[in-house]
């Protein structure tokens, strides 16, 4: 099933193995490199799911999650998380993003073969 | 300036311009821009300001200074020495003057306390300025030593320069109670217990002032971390108040008060530390009385004083475990995102490698790429910026500054003017492939970085002769070099950051803004060159970052 998917990331490299990925399995992927372009994207077209890295500069994952929460309650959403921040706990990015509606989350570097599982089974139920 | 420039025409102006002209516009005005204020009225007001902050906390800690004052000879701490030395420790030697009024304000109004108003204005003004000059030699737990042996000395100093004014003025009694350990303890105490409370106190005033955004609080606010101070202050107080009712003996009823102090240092860190020492001391003259109370005034002098001392230490050392954890995090985080292409990538291009051998070299592409700064990351750790010993290609500076910052241009928001330079003589220098890039990329992303989205940034590029003696950059040897200098009106850098800016992984950035290798990256390239390294910084006035590289002779 083929569907319109935004992926934020700041890490170019990874945005782009991400995009193959999503690309080969038939989806249509944009690409935003922070959160606020991320929010200027989906202010113009509808998206089925956001993928979202957690920790990003100008607007981060999180503030992306929130806005998804209240403006598109109905979309998917993986989040993404390549660390955490001074004095937090390792796994804290896990907890922030699932109390901020992220249906699933990867911690970095993952198989993208287990992201596409993801993204399928999200995609059918 | 030591350095000497032999270019003709405009480059001979560069001594004087360069590093002070380049520090603008002032942070006065910039605050005045936020107040809409002339900039005359808003140079007047941060001056008024900071002098009054500064009388405030001087005269606030004069205010406690009975307390401490148990005996003759003996006062537990007095903590205006650590205000003066903060105040000068931020502002410079210039502040000795408001340092003498500030005694002064204190003691009433003669020739005997005028002589003293200058002699402690003297020491701890210069004492700050000196601290002030060395901010790398006094980060870290090594640093803490070396602030103590200096504040040791100058104290010693302040006491011999009192009991010589004593003297002089016709008071041999009092001239000899300078000499007593108890009067140089206390005196020592102020500058350990109140030093680095006030100069984050005057700091702080000071970024407020400059119209600049307070120091990033940690991830529970800067309510939480205060109220946990000020608890354990209390209990670290509670606990002297009531050790003369306590059932113990001396020797254990002092351990509890020292326990609050270990748990702000080993939390809080070392400023927190010196706080609830603060409120400890204060107890302790409280709880002596002008009897003494029983105690043993010197030892339990030489006890407190060792207990902040501790306290500051080991706070600074749980400091460092911080920083070394937080640099890890950035490692991880940055392995993360080159790990995760790289494993894709080559699974990736091994599927398609039959039907489609473009996409797959594309994906190798970006593969290769990404080991590439992967290599970039470890030799940044390692303060290295070569791989080997790769042959360096002559080039002259300006072309590849120029080229370097068309593209990097890109890269740096729309509100920045970026104003080159490169008209100036431009002598061979030897660098391997892509680090005149390395170099330009980073130190412009770096200012860039420092400006909020807005300013100018100004890129010179020239020649600079170094003579013998040339003291502003250590370890060059004199001789031509090429330089570029970077310059930003951006937020600045103080002594601390600029102490580590070229500590891999070291970073004012959160996490996922960068990655903190920029400027150990231009630090190994330069170092491998045979060049240096120039900085000027001041908070609030933005920054100039200069690299000098030798000429190639011919």
């Amino acid at each position: 099933m083929m569907a319109r998917i935004l992926l934020a990331d700041d890490a170019s490299a990874v945005r782009f193995s991400i995009a193959v990925a999503l690309r080969s399995d038939g989806h249509e992927v944009t690409e935003a490199s922070d959160g606020g372009a991320a929010i200027g994207l989906l202010r113009t077209r509808p998206f089925d799911l956001v993928i979202t890295d957690l920790w990003m500069p100008v607007l981060d994952g999180i503030d992306l999650l929130k806005h998804l929460r209240v403006h598109h309650p109905d979309t998917k959403v993986i989040a993404m998380s390549g660390g955490a921040p001074e004095r937090a706990p390792i796994g804290i990015s896990m907890t922030i993003a699932r109390t901020w509606g992220a249906d699933a989350v990867f911690q970095k570097p993952f198989d993208n073969d287990d992201l596409l599982a993801e993204v399928r089974r999200l995609l059918a139920g | 300036m030591h350095l000497q420039v032999n270019a003709p025409s405009r480059s001979s102006r560069i001594p004087h311009r360069f590093p002070l002209a380049l520090l603008s516009p002032s942070p006065v005005r910039r605050a005045g821009r936020r107040l809409d204020l002339p900039p005359c009225a808003a140079d007047i007001l941060y001056r008024v300001a900071t002098a009054a902050a500064f009388l405030a906390l001087h005269r606030g800690a004069g205010i406690a200074a009975p307390v401490f004052d148990l005996l003759p000879g003996v006062s537990i701490s007095f903590l205006p020495v650590g205000v003066s030395l903060a105040f000068a420790i931020v502002h410079g030697w210039r502040t000795a003057p408001l340092i003498a009024l500030a005694l002064l304000a204190g003691s009433g109004i003669s020739w005997e306390a005028a002589a003293h108003a200058v002699r402690h204005a003297m020491v701890y003004a210069g004492l700050g300025a000196l601290c002030r000059g060395m901010p790398g030699a006094l980060a870290g737990t090594a640093g803490v030593l070396r602030f103590c042996a200096l504040a040791a000395v100058g104290t010693a100093l302040s006491a011999g320069l009192a009991g010589a004014v004593f003297a002089l003025a016709g008071n041999p009694a009092a001239a000899s109670v300078q000499a007593l350990p108890g009067f140089w303890m206390g005196d020592l105490s102020g500058a350990l217990l109140m030093t680095g409370p006030a100069v984050v106190v005057l700091r702080g005033l000071d970024r407020v002032l400059r119209g600049m955004a307070p120091p990033p609080a940690g991830p529970g606010g800067l309510l939480r971390p205060l109220a946990a101070i000020g608890a354990l202050a209390i209990l670290s107080a509670s606990a002297v108040l009531l050790i003369p009712a306590m059932p113990v003996s001396g020797t254990m009823a002092w351990v509890l008060p020292v326990v609050p102090i270990a748990a702000a240092a080993l939390f809080h860190g070392a400023v927190a530390a010196a706080w609830v020492s603060v409120a400890a001391n204060c107890a302790t003259g409280l709880a002596a009385g002008p009897e003494g109370a029983g105690f043993d005034l010197v030892d339990v002098q030489a006890f407190l004083l060792l207990a902040c001392l501790g306290g500051v230490l080991l706070g600074s050392m749980a400091e460092e475990r911080r920083r070394s954890e937080r640099r890890l995090r950035e490692m991880a985080h940055e392995l993360g995102n080159l790990l995760h292409p790289i494993g894709n990538l080559s699974t990736q291009a091994e599927r398609v490698m039959a039907e489609d051998t473009e996409a797959a070299k594309a994906y190798l592409r970006v593969v290769r790429d990404c080991a590439g700064h992967g290599g970039e990351i470890v030799r940044g750790v390692l303060g290295t910026a070569r791989p080997g010993p790769a042959e360096g290609r002559r080039l002259g500076l300006a072309g590849a500054v120029r080229s370097a910052a068309a593209v990097v241009a890109g890269q740096v928001p729309p509100g920045i003017r970026i104003e080159l330079d490169a008209s100036g003589e431009d002598p061979p220098i030897r660098l391997a492939p892509g680090e005149a890039h390395g170099i330009v990329a980073n130190l412009m992303l770096n200012a860039a970085h420092a400006m909020s989205g807005q300013g100018t940034m100004r890129l010179r590029t020239g020649r600079l002769d170094l003579v013998e003696g040339a003291a502003c950059v250590p370890a060059l040897a004199p001789g031509r070099y090429a330089f570029l200098s970077v310059a930003d009106d951006g937020c600045g850098m103080d002594e601390r950051t600029r102490a580590r800016m070229f500590e891999p992984f070291f970073t004012t950035r959160r996490l996922g803004e960068g990655n903190g290798l920029g400027l150990s990256i231009v630090y190994g390239i330069v170092e491998s060159a045979g060049g240096g390294l120039l900085v000027r910084s001041m908070p609030g006035r933005g920054s100039d970052i200069t690299v000098l590289l030798p000429v190639e002779e011919t």
